[in-house]
């Protein structure tokens, strides 16, 4: 039981690390492996990860968190246990295109995710903690609320380039938007 | 909690299987009976029966006897295979609104899902007679080539039968679970699964308690069922000639000699020839009545089929092709299906894979008895886990774009569960709503492909063409079951769309605008 609980968590902090791991990471091993290392490798994680196996009895989040590991568990053996793939794949990582240090890694991840996504900006947590209350209100065009907001995640990340790219855009909106009225962006899906 | 049940829909027969004490019981009904017919029969004014009191009816009133509802599962009308299904059909097919495909028994309307439904209660209650408990949870397993409409609707087909369906398992994959059940060997594996409707190649991997399926190709309009309407239409001809009457378009001589072919194809897998006699098949308008008399040997019979068996080995090169194997590094070649008892089909498969098959499992139960260990593996976690299943998605997934063309967004073959994510871009100036079209099939062609469903992400910030961009990730899960989820990529903001199977609803298409897309 101990051994389950100890798996989960492990799988909880591999969600929370996926976007900083290359496929060599994923699976265990080191860049250059011998290629029958791999496909070993797929089985054993395989084996200890497979969401029928981790996730029968849990709490949907954790299921929905199982399974996007093993979502990028499937990606990296597709793309490994082709030769050509894969030496295409260690070309890009061996370029520094798709890991640097830890460090440098995470911030051009984070400005990367920024780019197509504002909801991963903040790098700090109180930083974010402010900007998730600017989304929220640029999300109700509320751009008194989202300047106010923004200018304090600012105070934590100074150099936040999304930040002040936003700030820009909330400032303008809430010259323009004194004659808009503030409506909420309903966002509907329809089948 | 009751016991977990796995259940082989077939489209002739079905069977269901539980593990007990570790070992697969195949339940049998009451007169000993280990498989059941498929089929669903009306009676006037009574309620339906299944199975092989269903099979009784099917002679004197194939007009209100549903039969192969599984060839009509999650299928629109409209195409090649239905349109051929309309045309063999003694029960009446008709289509619904949104264009999806409904059985008419004596004035009444069903849709194939309901049907299947009746066949899984059917199911259900003699594992329940055997297990003296209710059951409520089940592994139900479908072709693997079928796509998400027939596995949605099959899905539906179990919550009808008032079963939790805990997979949706691929056929050709359960009867590889059943084969390398507590054999602990490291193998490939080719399944090849002949069935009463339905033809699937799967290719795997074993490794102990390991199941990697490589590659899998199949033709979901392909059986046992298509031997014997090619038989029966030389029954026809030879008729039509010897009688000079012209009944071509006569049902019930259609389906009575559907039937003889049938028997002729049981006789031939032990006899040499045999001997086919419908008596007074037809009676004519001014009361002259003709006997059907001819005699089929196995040679005949096999030039009658020998286009349909080499259709099987197509799309088994094509597996094996998409698997980068030959069938030299096949270790072993198992079959499947009732079909596969015949000498003909055995003989062939050999001839092909240069190997003798394995006939160590029975045909018409192994898929059962896997979807049963596979029932058991994903409710008995604590007992230290079973057998890890791994499949593929058999079709690829892309969505349209401009010019009628499919981009594939999930390869087929892919491994799952799996997700790929793409920006869709408005196309025009002050476009609000962006409409996507989502598609399985390997032509590059969209409409040659089944639309899965269409949906439109409205509500969008009316900005210049390409400004506004939208995230839509498109997920296959275990089940193969296709998910849809839009992200506006401006916002963070997440819907989740699941593509309804009968999503022939059609969406109001006058203000929906095309629109390209660029990355990704």
């Amino acid at each position: 039981m101990d051994s389950r609980l100890r798996l989960r968590i492990e799988i909880e902090t591999m969600h929370e690390l996926l976007a900083g791991l290359d496929y060599y990471q994923l699976l265990g091993l080191q860049l250059g492996c011998p290629q029958p290392d791999i496909d070993a490798a797929f089985r054993t994680e395989g084996r200890r990860l497979h969401p029928d196996r981790v996730s029968a009895g849990a709490a949907p989040e954790f299921r929905a968190v199982a399974n996007s590991v093993f979502k990028a568990v499937n990606d990296a053996y597709r793309v490994l246990r082709d030769p050509d793939s894969r030496g295409h794949y260690d070309n890009e990582l061996r370029a520094g295109r798709l890991t640097m240090d830890a460090e440098a890694r995470k911030a051009a991840e984070a400005e990367a995710a920024a780019r197509n996504d504002p909801t991963k900006a903040a790098r700090t947590e109180k930083g974010g903690k402010f900007w998730k209350l600017a989304l929220g209100n640029l999300s109700e065009k509320d751009y008194n609320g989202a300047v106010m907001n923004i200018q304090f995640a600012l105070s934590f990340e100074p150099d936040n380039e999304v930040f002040k790219e936003w700030m820009a855009k909330a400032r303008a909106s809430k010259e323009e938007g004194k004659k808009e009225k503030a409506t909420s962006n309903a966002y509907k899906i329809r089948i | 909690m009751g016991v977990a049940i796995g259940i082989d829909l077939g489209t002739s027969n079905s069977c269901v299987c539980a593990i007990r004490d570790g070992e697969p019981i195949v339940f049998a009904d009451q007169e000993g009976r280990r498989t059941q017919p498929s089929i669903v029969a009306f009676g006037y004014g009574k309620s339906a029966v299944v199975g092989w009191k269903a099979r009784r009816q099917l002679l004197y009133a194939p007009e209100s006897t549903v039969i192969s509802a599984k060839r009509l599962i999650g299928r629109r009308s409209g195409s090649v295979e239905v349109e051929r299904m309309k045309a063999q059909s003694a029960y009446g097919i008709t289509e619904g609104q949104a264009g999806e495909l409904q059985v008419r028994v004596q004035g009444k309307l069903f849709t194939p899902a309901e049907i299947s439904a009746h066949v899984l209660v059917h199911m259900k209650k003699i594992a329940e007679a055997a297990l003296g408990e209710p059951v409520t949870q089940a592994v139900v397993t479908v072709p693997a080539y079928f796509n998400d409409n027939q596995r949605q609707a099959t899905r539906d087909a179990a919550t009808m039968a008032g079963l939790e369906c805990l997979r949706i398992l691929n056929e050709p994959t359960a009867a590889a679970l059943a084969y390398g059940f507590k054999q602990g060997k490291r193998q490939h594996v080719a399944v090849y699964d002949l069935g009463g409707g339905t033809f699937d190649i799967s290719i795997l991997r074993i490794d102990d308690d390991f199941f990697e399926v490589i590659a899998t190709a199949g033709d979901t309009f392909l059986g046992g069922d298509d031997f014997d309407y090619a038989a029966a239409d030389q029954f026809m001809e030879l008729f039509c000639q010897s009688s000079g009457v012209d009944v071509r378009d006569n049902r019930t001589v259609r389906m009575k000699l559907r039937e003889a072919a049938e028997r002729a194809k049981v006789a031939l897998s032990t006899g040499e020839a045999v001997e086919v006699i419908v008596p007074a098949l037809h009676r004519t308008g001014d009361g002259r009545e003709f006997d059907f008399k001819t005699t089929v040997d196995r040679f005949t019979y096999a030039q009658w089929v020998l286009p349909l068996v080499q259709r099987t080995f197509d799309v088994c090169d094509d597996a094996l092709k998409a698997a980068n194997m030959s069938t030299r590094q096949i270790d072993h070649v198992l079959l499947v299906g009732g079909m596969t008892r015949y000498p003909l089909i055995r003989e062939s498969v050999a001839g092909h894979f240069h190997k003798a098959p394995n006939t160590t499992v029975n045909p018409d139960e192994v898929v059962a008895i896997g979807a049963a260990i596979q029932a058991w593996n994903l409710t008995n976690l604590e007992e230290g886990g079973g057998s890890v299943l791994l499949d593929v998605t058999p079709q690829s997934l892309g969505v349209r774009t401009v010019g009628g063309f499919c981009e594939t967004l999930i390869a087929r073959n892919t491994a799952v569960p799996t997700e790929s994510t793409k920006v869709f871009h408005t196309a025009f100036d002050l476009q609000t709503e962006v409409r996507i079209s989502v598609y399985q099939g390997e032509s590059r062609m969209a409409d040659d492909n089944e639309l899965l469903g269409e949906f439109v992400l409205e509500g969008l910030a009316p900005k210049p063409r390409g400004q506004v961009r939208v995230r839509v990730s498109f997920e296959i899960d275990n089940d193969g079951i296709v998910h849809v989820r839009a992200v506006d990529s401006v916002l963070g903001l997440e819907r989740a769309i699941r593509i309804e199977s009968r999503s022939g609803v059609p969406v109001e298409a006058s203000q929906a605008r095309p629109f390209d897309d660029i990355d990704f």
